[in-house]
C-alpha cells in the first residue's frame, strides 16, 4: 500500500509536533532549573555570615575572644568564598552544565554524594506512604458522596479536613508515644530496620489520603451536579454507585492528578518535620542543616535536584491528563500537551 | 518563632503522655535496679546512647562539643589521662617531661599499642596524627587553638615524641589528654579532610571500633578483643566490659527523655529543664549533678560598646542580678556561679564574695556615673541609652527563661536588655565584628586557660596573667594565677556571672559509669550495663 501525500504530510506534522513539544518541554525544564538555581544563589547571600564562620565551632568550644582574632580568609580562599559573586555564580553554573554539583563548603564532600546518601531514605518513605494514600483517598471520597447514610457521608467528608489541620509533628509525637514508647510495637527513630518505616509512613500516608480525599470530594460533588451524572446516567438506569465510580470519578480525577503531583514533590523535599520527629536522614533535613550552616553548594544542589523532580512530575501529570482525556491526545488540541488550562 | 512554639507544644505533650508511661514503668523498675547494685561489673551487653545534633562525621578533631564526644572517647586514646581531680595519669605515654617554661614536652610511648587496623602506634604515628590537624588549619580551628604555637614535632626514637613550641603553652598536657587531640591511625591521618568526615573512616587505638555508620542517624561501636592499654586509673585493664555501644542521633530532647524513661536508651545527653527536674527525683534514672568543668555561665561583656566601657556600669549590672531568683525559673539542680570558673574546674577557687546582689548599690553606681532615667525608664547619658543586646547560638535557647528574669531585674534599675538566638554563622560574624553587647559566656575545658579564649585582649593586666598561666607548668602556681585572673574578671566585671549550668549525662540506674575524666567524659572501657 502506498500512502497518499496527504497522509505523509499529516504524519510529518505529527512527528514534527511531537519533536517541537519535546523540545519546548526540555527548554522549559532547563529554564525552570536555571531560574531556581539563580534565584536561590542570590537569595542565599542575604543570609548573615558564611559557611566558614558557621563551621569554626560554637562559642562553647571557641571563646568570643578567639572568634574575633581568627583569620579565616585562608579557608575562605580555599573553598572559593573570596571570589566575587559573579565569578562564584558562573563557576557554579559551569559546574552544573557539566553535571557537577560541587562540594560542601563545610565537610568538603561532593554534594551529589551527600544527596545520594540520603535519597534512598526519602524515596522509600515517600513511596511507601503514597501506596496506601491513593486508595484510601479514593475510598474516603466515595464514602463521602455515595452512601445513603447521611452520618457516614458526614464523617467521611469531615475526617480529611480534620486530619489536614493537625500539625504533622504533633501527630508524629502522638504516634511515637502511643505505638513506640507505650506499646513498643515500632521503633521511634532511625531508618535502618523496615519496622522504623511504619510510623513515619503512616503519618504521611494519612496526610496524603486526606489531601487526596479533600480534592476528590469537592470535584466529585461538582461532577455529580453536572447534567450527565444528575440526569442522563440515572435516566439510562445507572445506580448511584455506578454513576459515581464509572462516570464521575474519571472526570473528578483531574484535580486529583494535580494534587498528587504536588504531593510527590512535597514528599521528596518537604518532609523535614517528619524526618526530625522520627530522627531520620533525608533530603528535607539535609536542606535545613545546609541552610543553617550557610552551606551554599549543598543548598543549591538540593534546589537543582528538587526543581528537576518537579519538572519531571509536571510532565508525568500532563501525560496522565492525556491518558484520562482523549481530547488532549488530538494533535489539534491547542498544541498538544499544553494542558495548563486544566486546573 | 515557629520552632519555639513547636518545642513548647512538644514539651507539654511529652510531660502529659509520659506521665502514664512513667507510672506504668515504676513497678518493675525498682526491682531491676536493686538486682544490679552489688557492684560487680557484668560483661557483655549493649549500651544505647543518644546525643543531640549528631551528623555523619565522627572526626574527633571536629567533635568539640561534649555530648558527641562521649562515645568517640572510646574510639581514640590520648597521650595522657586527665583525672577528675586535675592530675595527669599515664595512658599512651608512660611518662612525660615538661621544661620550666612549658615550651618543650617529651612523651615516652607504650610499646605494645596497635590501632584497630593493625598499624603500630609509635612516635611517627603520633606525629602524623598531629600534623594532619596542623595541615587542616582553620578547618580544625579549636584543635589547633589547643595545640598552640607549635614549632615542630621531633621523634628522636620510635617511642619518644617531642613537641616544641614557639611560646609557652602550659595547657598542652590538658589539650593532649583531650578526645579532640586523640591519636588516629596513619591510615586516617593521611586522608584528606572530606574523607575523614565519612562516618567509619576514623581508626583509633581505643577499646571500641566504629563498626557501622548509619549516616546522620548514628553509628555502632564494637569492642576490641585485644585492647589492654587503658589509662592507668581504669579499673578494667583488659577489653571493655560492653560488647557494643549503639549511638542514636535522636533529634528531639523530649522524645529522647521519654526513650530513656521507657528503657529504649541507657545513657542520654542534653535534657530539657523540665526533664532534668523530673530525672533528679527519679529512682530509675541517675542524673549527674556536677556542672561541666570550664567557665561559669553568664554574660561576657563587650567593653567596646558605649556604656559597657565604664566599670561602674558593668559593676552595677552584676550587682542588680539576684541569681537565686534567676535559677528559680530553671531546673532545681543548677547552682549560682562562685567564680569565673565553673566549680568543677580543677582550677576553681570560691570567690563568691565577689558575686553579690545589691540593687541599691547598683542604682547608686549608675546615678553617680551620670546615667539618669529617661522618659521610658531606661537610663541615658549624653544621648546614649543603657540598652544592650545579648547574642547566643541556638544551643543556649533553653536558658531563655532565666535570661528573661535578668531582663526584668535590669529593667528595675533602668537598663534594657534584648536577647535572641542567632545561627552559628551569624553569631560568629557578630562576635568577629564586635556588633554585640554581651555574648553568652561558656567554655568547657578543665584548664586554667579556658578564660583566655573568652576574656583575652580586653585588659593588658589580665592578658599578662593569661600569659603567666601559659608559661607556668606547675599546677599549684597555675592555680594561684587562675585566682588572680578570675579576680580581675569579676572586679572589673568583664563577666556578669549567672550560674554553673548542669547539662550532664542522665542514665538508667542499670547503667554503670565508674570512671570519669576531668572533662567529665566517662571512660567507656569501665562502663557496664546490668539490664539483662
Amino acid at each position: 500500500m502506498t500512502t497518499t501525500p496527504a497522509e505523509t504530510v499529516a504524519r510529518r506534522t505529527r512527528a514534527g509536533g511531537l519533536l517541537r513539544t519535546a523540545g519546548s518541554r526540555l527548554a522549559h525544564a532547563a529554564a525552570v532549573i536555571f531560574i531556581a538555581y539563580s534565584a536561590t544563589f542570590f537569595l542565599l547571600f542575604v543570609l548573615p555570615g558564611d559557611a566558614v564562620l558557621a563551621r569554626i565551632g560554637t562559642t562553647d568550644t571557641i571563646g568570643s575572644a578567639d572568634v574575633s582574632q581568627l583569620n579565616l580568609d585562608e579557608l575562605r580562599d580555599e573553598v572559593g568564598l573570596t571570589d566575587d559573586l559573579g565569578t562564584q555564580y558562573l563557576r557554579g553554573l559551569t559546574g552544573l552544565l557539566h553535571g557537577d554539583l560541587g562540594r560542601s563548603l563545610v565537610t568538603e564532600e561532593p554534594v551529589a554524594g551527600m544527596i545520594a546518601d540520603v535519597l534512598p531514605s526519602t524515596v522509600t518513605l515517600a513511596a511507601v506512604s503514597l501506596v496506601p494514600a491513593v486508595p484510601l483517598g479514593f475510598l474516603l471520597a466515595v464514602l463521602a458522596v455515595n452512601p445513603r447514610s447521611r452520618l457516614v457521608r458526614a464523617v467521611a467528608s469531615l475526617l480529611p479536613s480534620a486530619y489536614v489541620s493537625l500539625p504533622v509533628f504533633w501527630v508524629g509525637l502522638l504516634f511515637i508515644y502511643l505505638f513506640s514508647l507505650t506499646l513498643g510495637w515500632f521503633p521511634s527513630n532511625g531508618s535502618e530496620e523496615p519496622a522504623a518505616l511504619v510510623l513515619p509512613a503512616t503519618v504521611l500516608a494519612l496526610l496524603g489520603a486526606a489531601q487526596f480525599a479533600q480534592v476528590l470530594i469537592s470535584s466529585l460533588r461538582a461532577e455529580l451536579g453536572a447534567s450527565y451524572a444528575a440526569v442522563t446516567a440515572p435516566a439510562k438506569g445507572a445506580g448511584r454507585f455506578t454513576v459515581v465510580c464509572r462516570h464521575c470519578l474519571r472526570n473528578a480525577s483531574f484535580p486529583f492528578l494535580a494534587v498528587f503531583g504536588l504531593r510527590v514533590g512535597s514528599l521528596l523535599g518537604g518532609t523535614v518535620v517528619v524526618e526530625m520527629v522520627f530522627s531520620r536522614a533525608g533530603l528535607g533535613r539535609l536542606m535545613v542543616d545546609a541552610v543553617k550552616a550557610v552551606d551554599l553548594t549543598v543548598v543549591l544542589g538540593l534546589v537543582v535536584v528538587l526543581a528537576a523532580v518537579y519538572v519531571v512530575i509536571n510532565i508525568l501529570v500532563d501525560v496522565g491528563y492525556a491518558l484520562l482525556d482523549p481530547r488532549l491526545r488530538r494533535p489539534s488540541g491547542a498544541g498538544a500537551g499544553s494542558t495548563e488550562a486544566r486546573p | 518563632m515557629k520552632r519555639r512554639t513547636r518545642r513548647a507544644a512538644i514539651a507539654t505533650l511529652a510531660s502529659l503522655l509520659t506521665a502514664t508511661v512513667a507510672l506504668a514503668g515504676c513497678a518493675d523498675g525498682g526491682a531491676r535496679s536493686r538486682a544490679s547494685d552489688d557492684g560487680t561489673p557484668v560483661r557483655g551487653g549493649t549500651l544505647v546512647y543518644r546525643a543531640a545534633g549528631g551528623t555523619k562525621s565522627n572526626d574527633p578533631a571536629t567533635t568539640t562539643g561534649y555530648g558527641l564526644a562521649v562515645p568517640l572517647r572510646g574510639v581514640v586514646d590520648s597521650l595522657v589521662f586527665h583525672t577528675a581531680d586535675g592530675d595527669f595519669a599515664p595512658w599512651l605515654a608512660t611518662k612525660w617531661k615538661v621544661n620550666a617554661n612549658a615550651t618543650r614536652y617529651e612523651f615516652t610511648l607504650r610499646r605494645d599499642v596497635t590501632f584497630s587496623n593493625g598499624e603500630k602506634l609509635d612516635a611517627a604515628a603520633v606525629k602524623l596524627s598531629y600534623q594532619a590537624l596542623r595541615k587542616g588549619g582553620a578547618k580544625y580551628a579549636v584543635a589547633n587553638q589547643w595545640i598552640g604555637d607549635l614549632k615542630r614535632i621531633r621523634t628522636p626514637d620510635d617511642h619518644t615524641v617531642v613537641f616544641e613550641f614557639n611560646r609557652p603553652n602550659s595547657g598542652f598536657l590538658q589539650a593532649a589528654s583531650s578526645m579532640v587531640l586523640g591519636i588516629v591511625a596513619p591510615e586516617t591521618a593521611r586522608l584528606p579532610f572530606e574523607r575523614r568526615q565519612n562516618g567509619r573512616s576514623i581508626i583509633g587505638s581505643g577499646p571500641f571500633v566504629i563498626s557501622e555508620s548509619r549516616g546522620d542517624e548514628g553509628y555502632t561501636l564494637t569492642k576490641r578483643e585485644d585492647y589492654h592499654w587503658p589509662p592507668a586509673p581504669a579499673r578494667n585493664q583488659g577489653p571493655a566490659y560492653l560488647d557494643k555501644i549503639e549511638v542514636r542521633h535522636i533529634q528531639d530532647n523530649s522524645i529522647a527523655a521519654a526513650e530513656l524513661r521507657s528503657g529504649g536508651l541507657d545513657l542520654l545527653h542534653n535534657t530539657e529543664p523540665a526533664d532534668k527536674t523530673a530525672f533528679a527525683s527519679s529512682d530509675e534514672i541517675t542524673i549527674r549533678r556536677e556542672p561541666l568543668p570550664g567557665a561559669a555561665l553568664g554574660f561576657a561583656v563587650n567593653t567596646g560598646q558605649p556604656g559597657l566601657d565604664e566599670r561602674a556600669v558593668r559593676r552595677a549590672l552584676s550587682l542588680a542580678i539576684d541569681r537565686k531568683a534567676v535559677l528559680a525559673r530553671a531546673s532545681a539542680i543548677d547552682k549560682p556561679a562562685t567564680s569565673a570558673y565553673a566549680a568543677s574546674n580543677p582550677f576553681h577557687t570560691d570567690l563568691s564574695d565577689k558575686i553579690v546582689t545589691d540593687v541599691a548599690e547598683a542604682r547608686r553606681l549608675l546615678d553617680a556615673a551620670g546615667w539618669r532615667p529617661g522618659p521610658d525608664g531606661v537610663r541615658t547619658k549624653n544621648g546614649t541609652r543603657l540598652s544592650f543586646t545579648l547574642v547566643y547560638s541556638p544551643s543556649t535557647i533553653s536558658h531563655e527563661p532565666n535570661i528573661a528574669v535578668v531582663q526584668s531585674q535590669w529593667r528595675a534599675i533602668g537598663v534594657e536588655l534584648t536577647f535572641g538566638s542567632l545561627t552559628q554563622a551569624e553569631l560568629n560574624q557578630r562576635l568577629q565584628s564586635g556588633d554585640y553587647s554581651f555574648a553568652w559566656a561558656s567554655g568547657t575545658r578543665p584548664d586554667a586557660d579556658v578564660l583566655r579564649s573568652i576574656y583575652g585582649g580586653l585588659d593588658p593586666e589580665l592578658d599578662k596573667v593569661f600569659a603567666g598561666i601559659l608559661a607556668e607548668p606547675d599546677v599549684a602556681k597555675r592555680k594561684k594565677l587562675a585566682v588572680k585572673a578570675a579576680s580581675i574578671i569579676l572586679d572589673e566585671a568583664y563577666f556578669i556571672p549567672l550560674y554553673d549550668f548542669i547539662q550532664p549525662l542522665a542514665y538508667r540506674t542499670t547503667t554503670h559509669l565508674p570512671l570519669f575524666e576531668a572533662t567529665h567524659l566517662p571512660w567507656l572501657g569501665d562502663a557496664w550495663v546490668s539490664k539483662q
